[in-house]
């Protein structure tokens, strides 16, 4: 295990952004198992992104306790690591879930370009709502597991309100609500076909 | 005997935001967890 630590704006989530390719680096080379990464390839880079995941970790989760964001990027080049890789961000999930009285999951898909804005700006949201909010997700295809949290059943209504507002800010910047799944009873306040042009190109009357 | 491959290697990785370099030829090599 290597460990990155660095003051606040060393760069430390720049470095793994980049050495996943999320964020382009303006100069250097990467190789993978001894292979150069071509990163002039759009096709080639959702490969790469597949075996270098980033896991980019907002709030209290356990292992960081007490750390206000964190990033650990995690390699898994073939079946078996990839297997324990799924192992692990299923156990996230149950343990968010099982430490908070008030759990609301969420699935949302930005422009992958937009990931490290859209995480970044979490935290934004979790002082003004007062609630936490744990992130995680597949980088190399945008999609966002938002995990929101409260202590007590009279935060609901706050939980509530900022999945209102995160999914806007999703709309805004370009994305999709649905995430892996559907709209749902849930999400059908905040849903409008003009405003997701995913779903727009679904609706006949501009087939 | 020759040294294994880094699982993922990287070299003079930079950085930039506007006029602020970030990250200024950051080389590093990860090996494979045992």
């Amino acid at each position: 295990m290597k460990v990155l630590i660095g003051p606040s704006g060393a760069g430390k989530s720049t470095l793994l952004q980049c050495l996943n390719l999320l964020v382009m680096p303006d100069a250097g080379r990467i190789w993978l198992e001894g292979r150069e990464v071509d990163r002039s390839r759009r096709k080639g880079l959702h490969g790469y992104r597949r075996q270098v995941g980033i896991i980019f970790l907002v709030g209290d989760l356990l292992p960081f306790r007490g750390v206000a964001r964190a990033g650990a990027l995690l390699l898994a080049p073939d079946s078996e690591k990839r297997a324990r890789l799924w192992d692990v961000r299923k156990e996230v999930s149950l343990r968010i879930k099982g430490k908070n009285p008030v759990y609301i999951p969420e699935d949302v898909v930005v422009p992958v370009a937009g990931i490290a804005e859209f995480v970044g700006r979490i935290p934004e949201f979790e002082r003004r709502f007062e609630i936490a909010i744990h992130a995680f997700g597949h980088a190399g295809d945008g999609n966002i597991h938002l995990n929101l949290t409260a202590r007590s059943e009279s935060d609901r209504p706050r939980v509530e309100a900022a999945i209102g507002e995160l999914l806007r800010l999703v709309l805004a910047m370009g994305g999709t609500i649905s995430g892996e799944h559907g709209i749902g009873a849930v999400k059908r306040e905040v849903f409008h076909p003009d405003h997701d042009h995913h779903f727009r190109g679904l609706e006949p009357r501009n087939s | 005997m020759t040294a294994a491959v880094p699982i993922l290697r990287a070299e003079g990785i930079s950085k930039n935001y506007g006029s602020k370099a970030i990250l200024k030829e950051v080389s590093l090599a990860l090996d494979r967890g045992k």
